[in-house]
């Protein structure tokens, strides 16, 4: 039994793992308990203080779309509800990339499904500030004192200081809210040089795939991030807490499945790992 | 301190800026073999001494600005259109290699047919959407994005989950004591992430000291409390690390083959 479990093809792990993952979506189901993380909460909770919050709500929330379409399935749904959120209290934003420059496509897409549903206009509303290539550290750096300055113009090529939805934004004390969205390492940046160049320390929430969480865990529990959606789990979530579900709750118990398989196949492995040990310790003995 | 140009003034800083990047390059070219590493230090050195200066020069209380402060949006712009050039590098790079594969026919020419189509194909999609927009260019570049690249890109991302299910099968034994605990530790913090695993232990108490038993509580102490710490020695490393590295690229001191090629 051992030397067929050790031995066993890796196209039927494949095969586990599609239909874990297909049948959830094909046969649809509530999917067991669906228990809010604290992180998630904190993000949720953040945003509707900022909203709430007569010093920040007229200010511009900063939408970063860090990401490529490789990780969408985690950051396009957590980036549009955060959108949704957004565009729900009426706040005024900004799209930008600085890691990936499919980000701003992304983001436009996402701002163009959603203003029609809550009355945005483009300009007015919201801007595009497209993608910034260049090193992330130092456009971080610049935008803290002069957005203006490190941006130039929008994606239209509109120069920022004649875009009504700008006028008056200058630096770090202009931003009421910064959400990071991103598939890369790139968190740090915001941390180390916008979040308190200000007068006032600037609400930072980060929202990136599963994979990169682990690392944001100390900032979040220092309190220099104030909520985190942690892949598409956090998606799910947030989704239930704006009471609209999407494309991340509906995938969450293939998700669930998924990691069930995988806690499967560690046990199978070493289960085989077991009695492969015990047989080699048999045979010594005799 | 510098605003966008538009118009004929426009136009007019283009061709100033040609000139000057001409005459630049020219006189970068006729600088002797031996002058040019001293020269590429000299400006590294200046370029690091820039943000140095401006983060260790008091500030004036009032702006909370030093006069070096106003620089940095410039500078980063500086930085964005170095970088900008770098995608024309690259462009360069594959229009060479994959035009000479499809001349030459060499092994596998008809990938690089299809890599150049692709990437004229959405750059002038990309343009027409941008600068034409109607409903025929913009489903156009749509072909391209949302049908291409996005769905590729997602797909190919995608695949890596079933080399994590090879992988946890065959690589995640507990082999050791040390490796005994990543793997519980492991199994714990992922099935507090999902709402199956969550509802293993949903019928205990939300508050108590039991509810230190449910699932997703366990992996919050795993992630806030037990890696965190070792995180941040990791975190702290890397950064010593990182400080002790950029002094060395800073002051040209880094040795290795690549820092002694002939410039």
């Amino acid at each position: 039994m051992g030397k067929w479990m050790h031995d066993i093809d890796r196209r039927w792990l494949y095969l586990l793992l599609f239909l874990a993952v297909a049948l959830p979506m094909l046969f649809p189901s509530k999917g067991g308990s669906a228990v809010i993380l604290p992180e998630t909460q904190s993000f949720y909770d953040t945003v509707e203080r900022v909203a709430a919050d007569p010093k920040r709500r007229d200010k511009l929330v900063l939408l970063v779309a860090n990401f490529s379409a490789s990780t969408a399935t985690e950051n396009l749904n957590q980036y549009e509800s955060a959108m949704r959120h957004v565009m729900r209290h009426r706040l005024k934003f900004a799209i930008v990339s600085f890691a990936d420059p499919q980000g701003r496509e992304l983001g436009q897409q996402t701002a163009d499904k959603l203003a029609s549903q809550f009355g945005y206009q483009y300009g007015r509303d919201y801007v595009n500030w497209g993608f910034k290539t260049g090193d992330i550290a130092l456009n971080v750096k610049a935008l803290a004192r002069d957005i203006p300055g490190t941006i130039g113009k929008d994606i239209k090529g509109t120069p920022l200081g004649q875009i009504p939805v700008m006028q008056g934004v200058r630096g770090v004390d202009d931003i009421g809210l910064v959400v990071e969205t991103a598939s890369a390492d790139t968190l740090e940046y915001w941390l180390a040089y916008f979040r308190a160049a200000g007068d006032e320390p600037v609400p930072l929430l980060f929202s990136c795939t599963a994979v990169m969480a682990v690392e944001a865990y100390p900032f979040l529990r220092s309190g220099q991030i104030q909520g985190m959606l942690n892949g598409l789990k956090g998606a799910g979530e947030y989704e239930t807490l704006l009471q609209s579900p999407g494309f991340a709750t509906q995938v969450s118990p293939s998700l669930s499945w998924a990691h069930f398989v995988i806690l499967f196949l560690i046990a199978l492995g070493n289960l085989s790992l077991f009695l492969s040990r015990r047989r080699a310790g048999s045979r010594g003995g005799a | 301190m510098f605003t966008p140009k538009t118009g004929p003034e426009l136009w007019l800083y283009i061709a100033g800026a040609l000139l000057v990047s001409g005459v630049l390059v020219t006189s970068l070219q006729l600088v002797p073999g031996r002058l040019r590493k001293p020269l590429i230090a000299l400006v590294t050195f200046l370029a690091g001494l820039f943000y140095i200066a401006e983060f260790f020069l008091p500030v004036d209380p009032t702006t909370r600005a030093n006069f070096l402060t106003d620089y940095r949006a410039p500078i980063a712009q500086v930085n964005q259109v170095l970088l900008s050039f770098a995608v024309g590098v690259g462009v360069y790079s594959l229009l060479t290699l994959h035009t000479k594969n499809i001349v030459r026919r060499r092994q596998g020419w008809g990938f690089s047919v299809l890599l150049l189509a692709a990437m004229f194909g959405i750059l002038v999609t990309g343009l027409l959407k941008e600068y034409r927009p109607n409903p025929i260019n913009q489903a156009a570049f749509s072909l391209f994005f949302d049908g291409g690249l996005k769905s590729l890109d997602a797909a190919m991302f995608s695949i890596v989950a079933f080399y994590i299910v090879s992988a946890a099968y065959r690589a995640f034994r507990a082999r050791s004591v040390e490796a005994t605990i990543l793997l519980v530790s492991a199994s714990l913090v992922m099935l507090g992430q999902v709402s199956l695993g969550q509802g293993l232990t949903a019928g205990l108490p939300t508050s108590g000291f039991l509810s230190n038993l449910r699932v997703e509580n366990i992996r919050e102490w795993i992630l806030t409390r037990a890696s965190t710490p070792a995180l941040l020695a990791v975190e702290l490393g890397l950064g010593l690390g990182a400080l002790s590295t950029s002094i060395r690229l800073w002051l040209s001191l880094e040795r290795g083959s690549y820092f002694e090629k002939d410039v």
